[in-house]
């Protein structure tokens, strides 16, 4: 299926897989806007789970870092 | 010209008010209401400030998020019954099954961080309403207790009052007019906080008891 449909000699799923790569390294940067956010929270509310709230920040960037990386791989 | 008389100084006696019932609100960091909270710090504190309550919104509003949290967690194993993304190659598919839940864990967790950390604090001697607008934004209100003027407590809908919550508006003399607490549990509890420790602090101008 992959290249089976063609515009100006370009393969539709190229296209396509360029787009969802933007996509998700647009979710990169907001993920890590998420931890800068996490950040400025606990400066100024502290209520003693820091780093629990820390480590989700730091999960979730890594989560769309991760399926960045598939992305890249398999399409 | 030399002071002929000063007056000592009074410490000030550490306020824990007379209010019955308020003891049983000492609970953990996911609490809405929490009285006394010793582990709490926030930005601009005082040393010898005494934070009395610490409130954020009632559990029960969060339910919306976490309902629609659910459905979109569920979507794709029930969408799978039905051909919708089977024009995509697998590889296609398996990225936009992956996208999709990490956009429903972006918004569960941003709803949930909205909840923890939108909060209001009562202490010995000022308000706090501190608002995270937007990713990146941050209103924090403040006024003295002393200057506060009126205290308003809103509450309606049946939601509202099974569940008993509400909203506190306070008039301030501040540069903040008014300051208002959302969405709160027990908002009479709160009012009765306020009203407290506005008594106490008119005792306290005219002891004249210093911090």
């Amino acid at each position: 299926m992959m290249g089976s449909s063609l515009i100006f000699g370009i393969s539709i799923w190229l296209v396509v897989k360029v787009f969802v790569l933007l996509a998700l390294l647009m979710y990169i940067v907001f993920s890590l806007v998420v931890i800068r956010q996490i950040k400025l929270m606990l400066e100024t509310v502290d209520m003693g789970l820091n780093l629990l709230i820390r480590f989700i920040g730091w999960a979730h960037f890594l989560f769309a870092v991760g399926i960045f990386v598939i992305a890249l791989l398999i399409l | 010209m030399p002071d002929i008389f000063k007056a000592p100084a009074v410490p000030k006696v550490s306020k824990r008010l007379n209010i019955e019932g308020l003891e049983k609100f000492s609970h953990g960091p996911f609490s809405s209401f929490f009285y006394l909270p010793n582990s709490v710090r926030f930005i601009g504190k005082d040393s010898s400030e005494k934070i009395i309550l610490f409130l954020r919104r009632h559990p029960i509003t969060n339910i919306g998020w976490i309902i629609l949290t659910i459905i979109l967690l569920l979507a794709p194993a029930v969408l799978s019954v039905f051909p919708i993304l089977s024009f995509l190659p697998e590889n296609f598919r398996f990225i936009a099954v992956a996208m999709w839940y990490m956009l429903t864990t972006a918004f569960a967790f941003e709803s949930f961080l909205n909840w923890f950390f939108n909060v209001c604090i009562i202490t010995d001697e000022r308000i706090f309403d501190v608002d995270f607008l937007n990713l990146i934004y941050r209103e924090i209100s403040e006024a003295n207790i002393d200057q506060i003027q009126d205290v308003t407590v809103r509450m309606g809908g049946v939601v509202r009052t099974v569940f008993n919550y509400g909203d506190v508006l306070i008039q301030t003399a501040s540069a903040v007019p008014n300051i208002e607490f959302s969405s709160v549990s027990r908002p009479d509890l709160v009012a009765k906080v306020l009203r407290e420790l506005r008594v106490e602090e008119e005792e306290e101008k005219i002891e004249g008891r210093t911090r």
